[in-house]
């Protein structure tokens, strides 16, 4: 009995100084889809900004330019069991690129707005999508 | 029949100490809690010193390959690209084209640290960088007239090597404008 204990009580201890962590963290206010829906090609840059603000990037491309907006959430869960750590970052993003021609106009817009869509989970977790 | 002797062997064994006879087992009781002190203090030792992590680092959903196969070298415009991948990671500027890259991060390993274990361990950098060699994903090449030139899947590292970084915005007065009018909306 006292050799089982030995061994139990160990384990017992783990799981009892065991503890987790869940956090959040974001970069940039999220994207609205209305004010990307509401940029079409031909507008000026002025309009552009004036939709959703200074970029967070700006590339030239020749004489043209694009612009490319952003928003991230981070989501880490960890799990300590005492001398091992179990640790999973979901990182998401909200992400825009305004492309624009010589003339400073909109060409095109690509966007992806999944920044809403990070996760908490344990590394062995799939996405609950997946 | 059986001697003697085997018999008595059979009797549990005393301790005995000051002319009091005590069972065995308190002996090995009394072992048994400094022994179970001393490896808890090796736990909580241990545990603030050296750790063993398992992490994993997910960036981004991933895209499918075969989404690219419908866009046609040639004949697919920018337009069809980013209604098909959505908003690139990185555009890159390429003699009088540019190049667009997507790719996401699903990595994890196991470590040992020599720290008090921190949620820094993590590191969940969106940025692209020497660290990430191993990062796949898809880069499409376009002309100046934004029609699809080339298209590589592959290890970001391996294509980037290939491609031109952005030129910097100070040899323009027009890109200079093009800041101004970015930073201050009206």
């Amino acid at each position: 009995m006292i050799r089982i204990m030995k061994f139990i009580a160990p384990l017992l201890l783990a799981l009892i100084a065991s503890s987790c962590a869940l956090t959040k963290s974001q970069t940039n206010l999220p994207i609205e889809a209305a004010d990307v829906m509401a940029i079409a090609p031909g507008d000026p840059a002025e309009r552009v900004t004036e939709l959703l603000g200074a970029p967070t990037e700006v590339v030239q491309l020749g004489r043209r330019s694009a612009y490319r907006y952003d928003f991230t959430e981070i989501k880490r869960a960890g799990l300590w069991l005492l001398v091992i750590g179990f640790f999973n970052s979901d990182t998401q993003q909200d992400r825009v690129w305004v492309f624009f021609d010589e003339a400073n106009t909109v060409s095109h817009v690509g966007a992806t707005l999944e920044g809403d869509r990070a996760e908490w989970g344990m590394p062995w977790s799939d996405r609950d999508e997946e | 029949m059986r001697p003697i002797r085997e018999q008595t062997s059979l009797v549990q064994p005393t301790n005995v100490q000051a002319g009091h006879a005590q069972p065995a087992t308190s002996g090995r009781s009394r072992r048994a809690v400094p022994r179970l002190a001393a490896a808890c203090a090796l736990v909580f030792l241990g545990a603030s010193c050296i750790t063993t992590e398992f992490n994993r680092n997910r960036e981004l959903l991933p895209i499918q390959r075969t989404a690219m196969e419908p866009l046609e070298i040639g004949s697919a415009t920018l337009a069809e690209c980013l209604a098909t991948f959505g908003a690139p990671l990185r555009v890159w500027e390429i003699d009088t084209g540019a190049a667009l890259a997507w790719y996401w991060i699903d990595k994890s390993d196991w470590g040992v640290t020599l720290s008090v274990p921190a949620g820094d361990a993590v590191d969940a950098s969106i940025s692209y960088g020497e660290s990430n060699e191993d990062i796949e994903g898809l880069v499409l090449f376009f002309d100046a007239d934004w029609t699809l030139t080339q298209k590589r899947w592959g290890r970001i590292a391996a294509i980037a090597p290939t491609l031109r970084r952005p030129a910097d915005l100070d040899d323009a007065g027009t890109a200079e404008l093009e800041v101004e009018a970015a930073t201050t909306p009206e």
